[in-house]
Formats: structure tokens, sequence, C-alpha cells
């Protein structure tokens, strides 16, 4: 078992890092009712671990036991039909779903799908808790379409359900459904609480941890805890005894954007584009998003470059995402990115050096 | 409407009169409402204060009119959330937390790294407002507050630094990233605070 899962906080009073929420979250529910709540923040910031915990809080270990299901849904759209395949996470009580990965359907599990989860009111002898918990995963990726049939039924199923969003981005989410949620920023852990973490795992584990070691890793992994454990891991199959100076070894598509990048630096030529356009299609085939693969490429370029040309390669980097994102071919955009580098570079070399 | 107008009456709501068509809205008597004055929003929130039992102090009850911008429904959500969270003695800071409004230093630590037309610096700062999982398009908007009311820009600047925050704003609904569009407004705040050339040198 991966110690990232090994040592999730299973509860909220297990929790280390944002300790601060948990008690929060902990006194939410000891009430008996609990609003509709939108966590966001950035990526390994301990959202989803939240979310878990808390639904073990409501609803006890029952929320654990959990079971995948693939089911296929008929959906009937007035004049056709329409076949949707959708992986659901159901306990008893709880139904967690990803409606982004239908694509443009994804209107459709909003308005028929959800209707559908939230109408059979789970019957509770105890005559407590009778509301079902939804938890939706990625909301930010939902279409405009679809976050406004979800304000609908968010409202008209208040009664016998709660939605727990999930999402990176709250800019994303309409204001619409972010007025009718509390709201629940998860920032990413500080490099000390990340230390403190890996401190934890390490003497769970009985390592013996160099002075300095861990501060390095959590150093490296840009505040993402799930990254930070993940490399930890990584080091300890790699050498252990550990040493103070042990190379933390680099994720290989960092590597190799950081390859394109020198590539890009060193030859501004159509023949160099056409090297690049197969490296960068080699990192989209491996399914690293390509808006990340952009971030990264600009990441690598800034550490090389003048002060004066930052600004500008920075706005054509903003220029060219925005592209990405109203396009559909995300290579194109990538590609034109990596052009028109060249070209300013080209032109900065030739304004300097003649 | 004409039609069945002697057993039907329509009630229309709607935010702007200009967006209904004409022969609608002539067809109907018009009422319009005016945003609540700040006495009645307080007096409103005071009343629910007092029947729920919380404690509200009187800076509490300043941020909590500003941060909704004159719209009572999401004051009392705030107050209800913060209500939820904290319990029955809620301050400031604890309505600005759950109403998801970023805190005034942070805007302001932004600002002055734009200012000290260093870049690098204000990579960093950016870097760290993505960290703590802002909201940008927040912070476009908080951004533009801090920018209209300083008084040390001149005009120009100011109207440049507008054009690149509606520029990223409009980016941002389309669903472009978050870290580059703040850092592509965070570049054009600094060319223009620090009067660099606003043109691209290179650009061919």
């Amino acid at each position: 078992m991966l110690w990232v899962d090994k040592y999730r906080p299973k509860t909220l009073a297990q929790v280390i890092v944002h300790e601060d929420i948990a008690q929060n979250l902990k006194k939410l529910v000891n009430e008996q009712d609990c609003p509709h709540l939108l966590f966001y923040g950035p990526s390994g910031s301990g959202k989803k671990t939240l979310i878990m915990a808390l639904l073990r809080q409501i609803f006890g270990p029952s929320a654990e036991k959990v079971k995948v299901e693939n089911r296929n849904w008929k959906i009937d759209a007035g004049s056709r039909t329409i076949d949707l395949e959708l992986t659901t996470l159901t306990s008893t009580n709880h139904v967690e779903l990803s409606p982004g990965d239908a694509g443009f359907q994804d209107r459709y599990i909003v308005q028929e799908i959800i209707k559908e989860l939230a109408k059979d009111r789970p019957l509770d002898t105890k005559g407590k808790k009778g509301f079902k918990v939804l938890v939706l995963n990625e909301v930010d990726k939902l279409s405009r379409e679809a976050q406004h049939s979800l304000r609908r039924t968010m409202e008209k199923y208040s009664a016998y359900c709660r939605l727990i969003l999930c999402c990176n981005s709250s800019s994303k989410v309409t204001e619409a459904i972010r007025s009718r949620c509390l709201n629940i920023r998860v920032n990413a852990p500080s490099e000390e609480q990340i230390v403190k973490v890996l401190e934890f795992i390490g003497k769970k584990e009985g390592l013996q941890l160099p002075s300095g070691f861990a501060a390095r890793i959590a150093e490296k992994s840009n505040r993402n805890l799930r990254r930070a454990i993940l490399s930890f891991e990584t080091c300890r199959v790699q050498q252990y005894p550990f040493t103070s100076n042990q190379a933390i070894p680099p994720m290989d598509w960092e590597e190799y954007i950081s390859e394109i990048a020198t590539d890009i630096m060193k030859e501004q030529s159509p023949k160099r584009l056409f090297q690049v356009r197969g490296k960068v299609y080699e990192l989209l085939v491996n399914c690293i998003p390509p808006e990340i693969v952009l971030k990264r490429l600009l990441y690598e370029l800034l550490k090389k470059l003048d002060a004066e040309l930052k600004h500008e390669v920075c706005h054509w980097a903003a220029y060219y995402e925005h592209r990405m994102r109203l396009g559909q071919k995300a290579i194109f955009h990538i590609e034109a990115f990596v052009a028109k580098f060249m070209s300013i570079y080209k032109a900065f070399l030739i304004a300097t050096f003649g | 409407m004409e039609t069945y107008s002697k057993v039907t009456r329509f009630f229309f709501i709607c935010n702007y009169i200009s967006r209904i068509i004409e022969p609608l809205a002539s067809r109907c008597a018009k009422f319009r409402f005016k945003p609540l004055s700040e006495e009645i929003m307080s007096s409103r929130i005071l009343h629910i204060c007092d029947q729920e039992g919380l404690n509200l102090d009187s800076e509490a009850l300043s941020t909590l009119s500003s941060i909704s911008q004159g719209d009572l429904r999401r004051a009392i959500t705030y107050l209800q959330g913060a209500a939820r969270l904290f319990g029955s003695s809620i301050s400031s800071k604890d309505l600005i937390s759950v109403s998801g409004v970023i805190p005034q230093e942070v805007v302001e630590a932004l600002y002055a790294t734009c200012k000290s037309g260093n870049f690098d610096l204000a990579n960093k700062e950016v870097n760290n407002v993505i960290a703590e999982g802002y909201p940008v398009s927040q912070m476009i908007s908080q951004l533009f507050n801090v920018v209209v009311e300083a008084d040390d820009v001149p005009d120009e600047q100011k109207a440049r630094i507008c054009k690149s925050l509606a520029e990223a704003d409009k980016r941002l609904v389309d669903g472009a990233d978050e870290y580059l569009q703040l850092l592509d407004v965070a570049s054009n705040t600094m060319r223009a605070l620090c009067n660099m050339p606003q043109e691209f040198s290179f650009e061919t």
C-alpha cells in the first residue's frame, strides 16, 4: 500500500495539516444538519481527505464501505435517448461521481442522474440524518449549462440531499452555485507542515531521517503534499539509509520539458520546431494535461531568460493558453507558443549581439 | 398575454428593465426596486443576530456590509455560514473567511511587488496566491479596487492596468488557467506602474 493512502487521515481528529478546518467541520456536523459545501484549493492540499473524513464523521464507519459501480444510464431527452456510462462510488449514505467525465453531455448527468440519486431518500429508523450526501468532483470542469442545471437541482432536492462539491479553482464555478454553498478554502500546506508530516511518517515507519532531508523534499514538492509523500517513498525505495545529500528524483515529465526548454534556447529554426513538436506529442500521448505542459515550459524558460524578455514571454503564454481553452487541439497552441517564443528570442539575440 | 388577460395576470421579475423587449415592457406596470440602504441592511442584520442570539461587533457589521456589496441575501448567507462554523461570537475575520474575500494584506502584497518592478518577486507572490487557493477572479476585482483608489498613480497608468484586468477577467470566464492569467496581470501592472514601454520590443 502506498504511503499516501496508508497515512491518509481517516477521521477529522487525525488530521494534522488543516487542523483548524477540521475543527470547524466537526462543529458544523455536530449539529444535526449540514449545508451544501464547496471545497476549493490547489491539488495535493487535502480537499478529498477532508471530505472523506467529514463523511465518516457524519455517518460513522459505514461511509468507508464503498463499492465502485459502472452503470449505464439511458436518458430520455425528448426526441432521442442518450446512453451514458458513468463510474460512481457508492456507500449506503453517499454517492460520489465526477460529472466532468461525460464531456459535453455533462448537463444530462446533472439534470437526470443526480435527480435520480437525490430522489430516493434514505430511510433511517432513528429519524436522524434523513439525508444523503452527493460528492461531486471537479465541478470547475462542468460546462456553464450544467452548472445552471445544478443550481436548480440543489434547491429542489435540498430537503433530502446535501451536495459536497470539490474543485481546484472557484473562479470557474458560477456565482449562483458559490452563493448557495458554504465555501471552504483549503490552502496548500506550507513547507514546515509538509516536513512535519514527513517526519510523522518517518517515525511510524521507523526510518532515520537525516536533518534537512525532509526539508529538501518539501521544497521540491511545490507545496503539494501528495507529491512530497510520493517522492519520499521513492527515495526510500532507491536508497536506505538516507544520506543528507541524497538526490531527490524529479518527475520524468518535468525532466523532459526541461530538455525541451534547453532545445528551444539553443536553436530557433523550423527544423528545431519540428523536433520539439515530436517531444510535445510524446508528453500529450502520455496524458500530461496540455496546460501543465505549457505552464512547466514557461517556468523552465523564465529561469533562463533576461528580465526584459520575461514580461513578453509570460504575456504570450497566457494568450496561447486561453486560445487552447477555446480551441480543440492543444498541440497547435503549444506549438504556436514555442514558435512565438523562438521568434521573440531570435529577435532579442539579433538586437543584443548583432 | 393579451388574449388571456381576463383570466391571467403575469408578474415578471428581472434585474434590468432594458433587457426586456419594449412591447412586453409597455404592457406592464413597472415597479422599481432600489438597492437597500446601509441603515436598513444593518438594522435587519442586527435583528437576525438578536433573534438567533449572535454576538456581532461594530467592526464585523461594517465588514459584512462591505463584503456583501448591498446584497442582503448574501449578507445573511455569510452570517449563517459564519455562525455555523464559528459559533455565536462572530468577528470580522470569520466573516471574511466564509465569504471567500481575499484579505486586504494579500492584495496589497501583490500590488507592492508589482510596484517594485522585480519580475521574479512578482512571480513568487503569484505562486503564493495560487497555492493559498484564493480565487483569481476575486483577486482581480479586489486588485481593481486598489488600483482605482490609489492616489499616486496617474490616470493613464490606471487605464492601462484596468485594461489588462478586464482582459484577464474575460479569459478566466472562458476557462483559462488562473496562474498564467494572474501572472499576465501582474506583469502588465508592473510595466504600467514602472513606466516600462507598453509595446513589446521583440515582437515581429
